[in-house]
C-alpha cells in the first residue's frame, strides 16, 4: 500500500502543469506574438540583408557590447541546465570551468587577437589556409567544427530546452523536442526569426535579470547563504526513496546519495576526486583555449571592434561577466537540491524515470525546477518564454551556419562545377533543407546518450566531449601562431593523429556507458580511468609533440609567407606572398558568380509569387539569410587585404588595460583562494 | 602477525585521526583568508615577473644602444664631420676610440 500510494504521489509530480494560472499563460502568449509581430513587420519594412551586416558589425564596436557579447554568445541554456544540474550533484567545482575561462579569456585579447588582426582573417579556416597553404586543414576544421556542433551543441541545447518544457507542462522529452522544432519552424516561416536574431544579445541580459531575480528568491528560500552550506550536506531523498526495489539486483550504498564532503570545494583531490584540481586548473585551460581562442563565434565577436584596445578592454569585461555564472546557476542549483532532494537527488532508477524519464538521475532538471517553482507567477512564464525563444533563436543560427558550411565548404568541393542556373539553386535550398533535416535527425536519435552520459550530467557530458576532440585544434593553433617552423604537414598529421587518439577515448566509452553510481561500467580501466580532463592536457602536448616532429622532418615555410601571421612577426610590414592566393582568387570568382545567379533567382521569387506559400517563404529566407551573409564576407575578403591592419595601441591605454587585466586577474585569484 | 595487523589497524587510526585533524584545521583557516593568500601569491609572483621583464629587456635596449652607437660612423659617407667623441668610443672600453680610417680603407681596395 505504501508503494502504491508512493507511485501515484511521484506520477502526480511528474505530469502535474506547472504553468496553469492566467499571468504566464498571458506573457507567454504575449511574448510570442510580439516577437511574431515584429518578425513580420520587420519582413515588410526592412530588407533581411542587414542580419549579416548586423552580426559582423563593421569593426566599429567598442569595448562594451564586445565583452557583453562575448559573454552572451557563450552563455546558452546548456549552461542553465548543465552548470545547475552539475552543481546540484556534486557542488561548485564545475564552477571552475566559468572561472578558469577568465585567465583563458585574456590570452584571447593579448596573444591571439592580434595575430588575427594583422592577418587580416575573419574566419579560423581562412587563418589556416593562409597561415599552412592547401585546403585539407581547413576542410578538417570545417568538418570536425560541426561534429562539436551536432554533439555538442545542437542535441544539447534541443535536450536542455526540452528539459524546461518537460518541468514546466509535464510533457516527454521527445514531444517537447518536436514542439520546439515545430515552433522554430513556424517561426522560420512567419519572420519572427529575423526578429529573434536582432535581439539575441537583449535576450540574454533578460534572462540574466531573470537569473539574479530567481537567485534572490531561491536564496530566500533556503534561507540565506550559511543555510545553504548546513543544509546541502543533508540533502538526502526521504528514506523511502532511496530503499533498492529490486535487492537483488542492486543495492544503493549511501555514497549515492549522499552530497558530496567537498561539495564547496573548488579544488578536489588529484586521484579521487570528481573533478580533480589539475584537470580543473590545466584542462580546462586547454578546452577553454580551444572554445575562447580558436572557435569563430567568440573569435568573430573580437573581430568586429574599433581596435585592440576595444578587444582588451572586451575581453576583462567578459571576464568579469564570468564570474556570475558560479552565483546565477551553480548556486542556484545547490539550492534545489535542498529545496527538492527527492526529484532533484533521486538515486532510484524507477523513481528518477518517474521524475525526470532518465534512469540515471535528475540532476539536470535543477534549474527548471527552481523556475517552475520558486519564481512568482508572471516572471516564471516571462523567464520561461524568453529562454525558449533564446533558445530557438541559437537553434536556428546554428542551423544556418552549418548549412552554409555545408553548401559552401563540403558541397561545392564534391561537385565543382556549376550547372545549369535555376537547377542549381533549386537544388542548392533543396540540399540545404535536406542538410538541416539530417542535423536535426541525429541530434534527436543523440538525445537519449545526452540524457544519460556523465550520470545524466550535461555539463560534464558537453565538457567530455569537448575533451576528446577540441584539444588538438588548440593545439595546432597556438603552435601556429607561436612557432614559426610548424608547417603544413605537420599541422596536418598532427591533427590526425590527435583525433585518432581522442576517437579510441570516445568510441569506447560511449560504447560500453559511462560510469553510474549504482551500475559501474564495463569499460577498461586503462581506457576509462583516466579522467576527462587529464586526457585533454595529455592529448594536447601529444598532439604538439606530434605537429612538431612532422615539422622537423620536412622543409619550413619561407619567411615572406607568413609575415604578419605568426606572433613574432605581427609587427612586420613588409609585402606577404599569401600561401593561399590562387585558391582565393578563384574562390572568389566562383563565389561572385554564384551569388548573382541566386540574388536573382530570390528576386524572381520575390517577385513571381503573389501568394508566398510557407515552403517558398523558408526557401526565400535561407536566400536572404545565407546569400547576405556570403556577400558580406566576400566583399571583405576583397577589401581587407589593401590596406594593412593596424595594431598599435596608445600607450597610455595601453598600460590602462594592462593594469585592469592585472586587477582582474587578481580578484578571479582571490575567488579562487576563496572556493579552493 | 596478529600483533602487526593490529599495529597496522592503530597506525591508520592515528593516520587517520591526523587527517582529521589537518582538516579540521584547514576548516579553521576562514575562507576570505585563503583568498587573500592567494592573491598575495599571485601579486608577488607578478611582480617577480614583472622586475624579470624589465631586467631582460633593459639588457637588450643597452645592446641595441651600443650597437648603434658603433655603427653611426660608419653609416655617414664622411660629409658631415662629427666633434663628438662618443660617435668613434669603442665598444670595448670607455676609454678607447675607434680607428674610423681603417674601416674606411677596408671598403677603398680596389681591383689592381
Amino acid at each position: 500500500s505504501n508503494w502504491g500510494e508512493m507511485a501515484n504521489s511521484s506520477v502526480d509530480v511528474g505530469t502535474r502543469v506547472m504553468i496553469s494560472n492566467l499571468a504566464d499563460v498571458t506573457v507567454i502568449l504575449g511574448y510570442f506574438v510580439v516577437v511574431i509581430g515584429v518578425g513580420i513587420w520587420s519582413m515588410f519594412r526592412t530588407n533581411r540583408g542587414t542580419v549579416g551586416g548586423y552580426f559582423l558589425a563593421g569593426q566599429t564596436m567598442s569595448w562594451w557590447p564586445v565583452g557583453a557579447s562575448l559573454f552572451a554568445s557563450n552563455i546558452g541554456s546548456g549552461h542553465f541546465v548543465g552548470l545547475a544540474g552539475t552543481g546540484a550533484a556534486s557542488g561548485i567545482a564545475v564552477g571552475g570551468f566559468e572561472w578558469n575561462a577568465l585567465f583563458v579569456v585574456l590570452l584571447l585579447g593579448w596573444l591571439f587577437v592580434p595575430v588575427y588582426l594583422t592577418a587580416g582573417v575573419i574566419t579560423m579556416p581562412q587563418y589556416l589556409k593562409k597561415r599552412f597553404g592547401g585546403t585539407r586543414i581547413s576542410l578538417y576544421l570545417s568538418v570536425i567544427s560541426l561534429f562539436l556542433y551536432i554533439f555538442t551543441k545542437i542535441s544539447v541545447d534541443m535536450f536542455s530546452g526540452a528539459v524546461f518544457i518537460q518541468q514546466a507542462l509535464g510533457w516527454n522529452i521527445y514531444i517537447a523536442v518536436i514542439a520546439l522544432l515545430s515552433i522554430t519552424a513556424l517561426y522560420t516561416v512567419t519572420g519572427g526569426l529575423a526578429a529573434l536574431m536582432y535581439t539575441d544579445t537583449v535576450q540574454t541580459f533578460v534572462i540574466i535579470a531573470g537569473a539574479f531575480v530567481l537567485m534572490g528568491f531561491s536564496f530566500y528560500e533556503v534561507g540565506g547563504y550559511s543555510a545553504l552550506l548546513e543544509k546541502y550536506s543533508l540533502a538526502l531523498p526521504s528514506p523511502h526513496m532511496r530503499l533498492s526495489p529490486d535487492p537483488q539486483r542492486f543495492n544503493i550504498s549511501p555514497v549515492c546519495y549522499t552530497p558530496r564532503e567537498d561539495a564547496f570545494h573548488l579544488l578536489r583531490d588529484p586521484v579521487s576526486g570528481d573533478l580533480p584540481w589539475p584537470g580543473v586548473l590545466f584542462g580546462i585551460a586547454v578546452v577553454g583555449g580551444w572554445y575562447w581562442c580558436t572557435d569563430q563565434v567568440i573569435v568573430q565577436r573580437c573581430l568586429a571592434a574599433r581596435s585592440l584596445t576595444h578587444v582588451k578592454a572586451g575581453c576583462i569585461l567578459c571576464g568579469y561577466l564570468k564570474l556570475l555564472p558560479m552565483f546565477l546557476m551553480v548556486f542556484p542549483g545547490m539550492i534545489s537540491r535542498v529545496l527538492f532532494p527527492d526529484e532533484v537527488g533521486c538515486v532510484v532508477p524507477e523513481r528518477c524515470k518517474e521524475v525526470c524519464g532518465a534512469e540515471v538521475g535528475c540532476s539536470n532538471i535543477a534549474y527548471p525546477k527552481l523556475v517552475v517553482s520558486v519564481m512568482p507567477d508572471g516572471l516564471r512564464g516571462l523567464m520561461l518564454a524568453v529562454m525558449l525563444a533564446a533558445l530557438m533563436s541559437s537553434l536556428a543560427s546554428i542551423f544556418n551556419s552549418s548549412s552554409t558550411l555545408f553548401t559552401m565548404d563540403i558541397w561545392t568541393r564534391i561537385r565543382p562545377q556549376a550547372r545549369d542556373r535555376e537547377l542549381m539553386i533549386v537544388g542548392r535550398n533543396v540540399w540545404d533543407m535536406v542538410w538541416v533535416l539530417c542535423i536535426v535527425a541525429i541530434s534527436i536519435c543523440w538525445i537519449p546518450v545526452v540524457q544519460v552520459a556523465q550520470s545524466g550530467q550535461l555539463f560534464d557530458y558537453i565538457q567530455s566531449v569537448t575533451s576528446y576532440l577540441a584539444p588538438p585544434i588548440a593545439a595546432v593553433f597556438f603552435l601556429a601562431i607561436f612557432v614559426k617552423r610548424v608547417n603544413e604537414p605537420g599541422a596536418f598529421w598532427g591533427l590526425m593523429g590527435g583525433l585518432l587518439m581522442g576517437l579510441c577515448r570516445m568510441g569506447p566509452e560511449f560504447y560500453f556507458g559511462s560510469d553510474s553510481c549504482l551500475f559501474p561500467s564495463n569499460c577498461p580501466e586503462l581506457i576509462c580511468g583516466v579522467h576527462y580532463l587529464y586526457f585533454a592536457v595529455l592529448l594536447f602536448f601529444c598532439t604538439g609533440a606530434l605537429v612538431l616532429l612532422v615539422s622537423c622532418c620536412t622543409p619550413p615555410i619561407d619567411d615572406k609567407h607568413l609575415h604578419r601571421l605568426v606572433f613574432s612577426l605581427r609587427y612586420s610590414k613588409e609585402e606577404r606572398a599569401d600561401l593561399d592566393w590562387e585558391e582565393d582568387e578563384r574562390g572568389r570568382k566562383a563565389h561572385r558568380e554564384m551569388e548573382d545567379k541566386h540574388k536573382d533567382t530570390c528576386a524572381e521569387n520575390r517577385t513571381g509569387n503573389g501568394t508566398k506559400s510557407g515552403l517558398i517563404r523558408l526557401i526565400d529566407w535561407f536566400c536572404g539569410l545565407s546569400g547576405s551573409q556570403s556577400s558580406e564576407s566576400t566583399e571583405e575578403v576583397a577589401e581587407r587585404p589593401k590596406q594593412l591592419p593596424d595594431i598599435s595601441e596608445d600607450l597610455v591605454w595601453k598600460h590602462f588595460v594592462n593594469a585592469n587585466a592585472l586587477i582582474m586577474m587578481a580578484v578571479a585569484v582571490y575567488f579562487w583562494g576563496f572556493y579552493a | 602477525m596478529g600483533k602487526e595487523v593490529t599495529a597496522l589497524h592503530w597506525f591508520l587510526l592515528t593516520l587517520g585521526a591526523v587527517t582529521a585533524q589537518a582538516e579540521i584545521s584547514k576548516q579553521a583557516l576562514p575562507n576570505w583568508l585563503t583568498g587573500i593568500i592567494a592573491v598575495a601569491v599571485f601579486l608577488f609572483l607578478v611582480f617577480i615577473a614583472f622586475l624579470v621583464n624589465k631586467a631582460w629587456c633593459d639588457d637588450s635596449s643597452q645592446e641595441v644602444k651600443v650597437e648603434v652607437t658603433c655603427n653611426e660612423y660608419a653609416m655617414t659617407n664622411g660629409a658631415n664631420y662629427e666633434t663628438n667623441l662618443d660617435s668613434v668610443r669603442s665598444s670595448e672600453h670607455y676609454e678607447a676610440y675607434e680607428n674610423v680610417i681603417v674601416h674606411k680603407t677596408d671598403e677603398k681596395i680596389t681591383v689592381m
